[in-house]
């Protein structure tokens, strides 16, 4: 398995990254990458779709706090979604489940930006 | 059945590349040792955690030629003790950031969570620190909850 590879698609205006592998110290530059991509390209709306992912530590919890305060000055969210129940008590652990909504599905991450 | 070790050691190179390994090492020991799903992966967090703040911190990349992390595991019938330690310029254990986490989300602050991560997942954790000598993390995890 890769240590870390993700994937973008589009629904209506949402940024849609599908991550898999793991994020930890090593892989996370990777993974603020792709978000960083996506901001500088004037997306704001995003779904991070962990269903593939195997593990994060804080580096991983790093990027998305790096990036959220100018994803919603920009009127924009981030949205999790599919989260293991061990990724999940990670975010739990640190109270980031009460910064960031979270979706059993893209569907719901997608739809919480339409509504 | 449970496996009891002694003592195992494994010394890797201080780079990031190398967290991988590390984990895998300490969640196979853990589950060896009969530690629940939901603890093995506690352990493999806080040990990440110890290990990515030697390869951030630790080191002077010009400076220190030999850059180790060393992992020492021990388990009997009751706990495991996990050992997590380099050679480098260590840190003030009095300085170590304890997160206020309501504050740290509302100001969208980023990292300094790693010490914070291993203080709420493991059940003890000391510090021994001899700047340019060594500096040991120890952390230990009950079997069952004390």
């Amino acid at each position: 398995m890769a240590e870390f590879s993700s994937s973008i698609k589009y629904q209506s205006n949402v940024a849609i990254i599908s991550v898999k592998g793991f994020i930890d110290a090593h892989t996370a530059p990777s993974f603020e990458k792709v978000l960083a991509d996506l901001t500088s390209a004037g997306r704001f709306k995003i779904v991070i779709d962990f269903g593939g992912l195997q593990y994060i530590s804080s580096a991983g919890l790093g990027v998305l706090m790096g990036q959220i305060e100018y994803i919603r000055e920009n009127n924009g969210d981030i949205k999790l979604v599919n989260l293991s129940k061990k990724v999940y008590k990670v975010f739990d652990l640190l109270g980031f489940t009460t910064l960031y909504e979270t979706f059993d599905d893209i569907e719901g991450g997608v739809k919480s930006f339409l509504n | 059945m449970t496996a009891y070790y002694d003592e195992i050691i494994i010394k890797v190179p201080s780079g990031s590349a190398y967290l991988e390994l590390i984990r895998s090492f300490i969640s196979l020991l853990m589950k060896k040792a009969g530690f629940s799903e939901s603890k093995v992966d506690q352990i493999e967090l806080a040990v990440d955690e110890a290990c990515s703040n030697v390869v951030k911190y630790a080191y002077d990349i010009e400076k220190d030629k030999d850059r180790k992390i060393e992992i020492r595991v021990e388990v009997d019938r009751k706990k495991a003790t996990i050992t997590v330690r380099d050679h480098g310029k260590g840190f003030d254990p009095d300085t170590i950031y304890h997160p206020n986490m309501e504050e740290y989300l509302a100001k969208y602050k980023s990292g300094g969570l790693g010490i914070y991560i291993m203080q709420s997942l493991m059940d003890e954790i000391s510090y021994d620190v001899n700047p340019g000598r060594n500096t040991a993390v120890k952390m230990v995890k009950y079997l069952e909850n004390t």
